[in-house]
């Protein structure tokens, strides 16, 4: 994997933790009960834990590769939308009206030479 | 548009016609009829205090933060001894609390209490 930031560095710190959180939120998709989501919480984050002192870049890799791999073949379909997210229940609902100085038609049609009743 | 004006000149049609058919108790029960019983209006924005006291009750209940630490201006690593992994955790349930989404950019970097607290400050969507 040339796509994976190299170890021990910033952008693998926040690599590695948008794993996290990305294999987290799939888990809460599958499973709604936070009881039940809490248990397979902890033994993602044992998981990790367990991966925590990898230090090789190419064993770092495999099992980085293998992570992802495990989490698009457990994707969900149809995850969750909060419902003012995009795509949410209520996305772009309600809008708010547009708040400006209003368009004054007769001036513009005086200022540019336009006379009322049609042409 | 047609359907709405035919009621509308139907309606007034009765107003002009009420008076003089029906007694004004009869008419006075009518009306009351119509009184609204609840109110669907949204409550005003979160204000800072709540937001502050939400967040900190959300950091309560993680059994690795020791709560007399637990305070405003804490720092997720430094102050609450929590690793990277546990800020995550942290910031996944403040999102479930303000029923919002972080983006993972953002929530990369939120590291502090006060910067989760102003993040959901400045989110219209929370709740």
């Amino acid at each position: 994997m040339s796509s994976l930031p190299s170890p021990f560095t910033a952008a693998h710190r926040s690599y590695v933790k948008s794993l996290y959180r990305r294999i987290l939120q799939n888990e809460l998709n599958w499973i709604v009960q936070r009881d039940l989501w809490r248990a397979r919480a902890l033994s993602i984050r044992a998981e990790f834990d367990r991966n925590r002192d990898v230090n090789d870049p190419r064993a770092l890799a495999t099992v980085l590769a293998k992570a992802e791999a495990a989490l698009a073949d457990r994707k969900h379909p149809d995850p969750y939308r909060p419902p003012e997210a995009p795509d949410g229940t209520k996305w772009e609902r309600n809008l708010p009206p547009p708040v400006g100085p209003i368009f004054e038609h007769e001036k513009y049609n005086e200022e540019h030479g336009r006379h009322g009743g049609g042409h | 548009m047609f359907r709405l004006a035919a009621r509308n000149f139907a309606a007034r049609n009765i107003n002009v016609a009420a008076p003089s058919v029906v007694a004004p108790r009869l008419a006075l029960a009518a009306r009351s009829r119509f009184v609204p019983r609840a109110a669907f209006s949204a409550a005003a924005g979160l204000s800072e205090e709540e937001i502050t006291t939400r967040v900190l009750d959300v950091l309560k209940s993680f059994e690795k933060v020791d709560s007399s630490k637990l305070s405003k201006t804490a720092k997720f690593s430094e102050d609450l001894g929590l690793d990277s992994l546990d800020a995550v955790e942290v910031v996944m349930a403040v999102e479930e609390e303000f029923a919002i989404e972080i983006p993972d950019a953002e929530a990369d970097e939120i590291t502090t209490v006060q910067q989760a607290i102003d993040y959901i400050a400045k989110t219209p969507a929370a709740h």
